[in-house]
């Protein structure tokens, strides 16, 4: 059995035969330590450049285009089974939380019963994909809008939490002291042509005192027995206002083909 | 005596250039490789390559220590370097095992290289969307940017000051000269809650009606984390605002400093890239009769030089431009239909090392053997000098 003082003997008799080798390698080791070892904050610059391709470009000034990253994590292996931030507290993401689910509850229940509609003049209709059974835009570019007609089984969130959902897609702050009910009821009952209850949402009423360029969003829910379809108009305040009687005759002009 | 043969009689050298040791790292790198894939599956992808392939150790069972990758591929370097210094016998005889040494070597350069300067991100676009930069997946800035009217009605250009926040401690000043202010870092917190409201601190701006901030426990997954900090903007002119960034938010914080409105956010960090991609259209083939994908791609416009050109990115058919290779990661769909694309993003200097590393090493191989081949038994020369 190697005794203490014979061990520490071994330890000294190598340590100063090779004091200079042990020497260089702490000193590479520190070396090591220390590369890369960012003290101060790191300052950069760079051209950010985001290109859309089709009207309207809905991006607020102030607004983050990456905002939709948010909540929304690439599921990719690295991210996989994370969820989103979800306990951001108070007012500021309760919303959003209830929109998570609502997400995942309407991917789950798109209905695909065929429906007609009529495409209002001066407006050209796009396949539908996704979710979408429809997309139209206007051949107007001062005022560009897009219109989209999708059709939901079940409640699909019900008309509040989707009221909510679109108000911050074009960022209207939901106060604690909104009453969405109260809002959905000063919105005016449609009929479609084949007697169908709509409620009309008018977003821009909410806006009164915005520039003309924000954006804003015109929608429309109508009731089905077991389902809603979800008519929505996009563009900025000025666009969806002049579109607005077109936008009305799209939603009356929609049928269940039976 | 020469420098090598002297150096040779030293025990500690002579450790250092076994080759009992270099099958020790080897068996150790076996043993990482199959337990850090296994890991994956509970842990997660960049847990698991945290724990045994970017550490030196590691606690098995929260008590013992066990070599991780860095400790075990430095160590393998040392040994390998030791050897062909001091052991490998240089004679032309030799050329095919010398050369697989060399290449051994350069894949271990080549890992380094990847381990220091390699950066990861991602790009999400929806379709028809057009981008010139990355985002990171667990850095975070301050970027700031001046309000300019857009040129083109469909594009926004912004240029933006980015400050990392990697090393925010409290008190920490940043001097932003180019823009005619500096930054004071009051509180900075890399995971917390925020919380709206509270009269008592109503001199900070922020857009989402902000006002304080409390510090949660660092989750082990740093993409959990969102930070957020209160900081003190002082201009040349004596100004003094105090604004709170919480990386949760949508919306740009504004500040009016000399009559320009600058955009404030703390936000994931984006990484300029050298062309600008946009998804012209993201295909996806379903397994039938259910909604799991069972193949998706990207077909991307890339825009070098005011030439756009196509590529399909799929799965195992990256996009490669210059030291980047842009990967299909994943997808998602919203719930009015718009498909969204997300692209991994890999910037390595070094991408080609490992390529070289095999062609060396693989050549070294088919050298030794034909030499094995046309040598006489009686001729062959040691590959190494034996330890004195």
């Amino acid at each position: 059995m190697l005794g203490y003082s014979a061990f520490k003997k071994i330890i000294m008799k190598n340590f100063r035969r090779n004091r200079n080798l042990i020497g260089i390698g702490l000193s590479f080791l520190l070396l090591l330590t220390f590369v890369g070892c960012e003290r101060t904050p790191q300052k950069r610059q760079y051209t950010e450049i985001i290109i859309e391709s089709e009207p309207p470009l809905n991006l607020a000034s102030n607004e983050d285009p990456y905002a939709f990253l948010r909540g929304r994590m690439p599921q990719d292996d690295i991210h996989q089974g994370l969820m989103p931030q979800d306990d951001i507290h108070a007012s500021l993401n309760r919303q959003d939380m209830q929109n998570m689910g609502l997400d995942s509850e309407l991917n789950k229940s798109v209905d695909r019963t065929p429906l007609t509609w009529k495409t209002p003049s001066g407006w050209l209709e796009k396949t539908g994909s996704g979710m979408r059974l429809a997309t139209f835009v206007n051949a107007d570019a001062n005022n560009p809008i897009e219109a989209t007609i999708v059709s939901l089984g079940g409640e699909a969130g019900g008309v509040s939490a989707n009221v909510i959902r679109w108000m911050q897609q074009i960022n209207l702050k939901v106060s604690d002291s909104f009453q969405v009910e109260d809002f959905i009821k000063r919105q005016p009952q449609l009929k479609t042509t084949s007697n169908l209850p709509a409620v009309f949402i008018d977003f821009t009423e909410l806006q009164q005192d915005e520039k003309p360029g924000v954006a804003s969003m015109m929608a429309a829910v109508i009731e089905r027995e077991n389902a809603q379809i979800f008519v929505k108009m996009t563009g900025s305040k000025q666009a969806v206002t002049a579109n607005r009687e077109i936008f009305k005759s799209l939603v009356q002009s929609i049928r269940v083909s039976e | 005596m020469n420098c090598r043969e002297h150096l040779r009689q030293y025990r500690i050298i002579g450790f250092f250039t076994s080759v009992k040791l270099t099958t020790f790292f080897l068996l150790l790198l076996f043993i990482l490789t199959f337990w850090g894939t296994v890991a994956q599956v509970h842990n997660g992808l960049y847990l698991a390559q945290q724990r045994y392939f970017h550490s030196f150790f590691f606690l098995v069972m929260e008590f013992l220590p066990f070599p991780g990758g860095q400790a075990v591929m430095w160590g393998l370097f040392f040994n390998l370097v030791s050897v062909a210094l001091l052991r490998l016998v240089y004679k032309w005889q030799n050329v095919g095992i010398i050369i697989i040494h060399f290449g051994l070597l350069l894949f271990l350069i080549s890992g380094f290289i990847t381990h220091r300067f390699a950066q990861e991100s991602f790009l999400t676009l929806p379709e028809g969307r057009a981008s010139n930069v990355s985002t990171a997946y667990h850095d975070w800035e301050i970027s700031v940017w001046k309000e300019t009217p857009p040129k083109f009605p469909l594009q926004i250009t912004r240029e933006v000051m980015a400050v990392n926040t990697k090393n925010f401690k409290t008190g920490q000043v940043v001097d932003l000269n180019e823009l005619g202010f500096q930054l004071t870092v009051k509180e900075y917190r890399r995971n917390c809650n925020a919380y709206v409201g509270g009269a008592e601190r109503s001199k900070i701006i922020n857009a989402s009606g902000i006002h304080r901030l409390k510090l949660m426990p660092l989750e082990k997954e740093p993409q959990k984390n969102t930070p957020g900090g209160v900081f003190d903007i002082e201009t040349a002119k004596g100004e003094n605002y105090e604004i709170l960034l919480f990386g949760g938010e949508s919306k740009t914080t504004i500040v009016k400093i000399g009559g320009v409105e600058y955009n404030m956010m703390l936000r994931l960090a984006r990484y300029p890239l050298p062309f600008t991609l946009k998804l012209v259209d993201f295909m996806m083939e379903k397994h039938p009769g259910t909604d799991t994908a069972r193949s998706f791609k990207s077909l991307v416009a890339i825009e070098t030089k005011n030439v756009w050109r196509d590529k399909l990115i799929s799965m195992n058919n990256p996009l490669r431009y210059k030291d980047y290779t842009l990967y299909q990661s994943s997808y998602a769909i919203d719930n009015m239909g718009y498909e969204f694309s997300t692209l991994a993003v890999v910037a390595n200097v070094g991408r080609i090392l490992p390529y070289i590393s095999t062609f060396v090493t693989f050549g070294g191989l088919v050298i030794h053997f034909i030499l094995m081949a046309f040598t006489a038994k009686k001729d062959v020369e040691p590959i190494f000098v034996e330890n004195d």
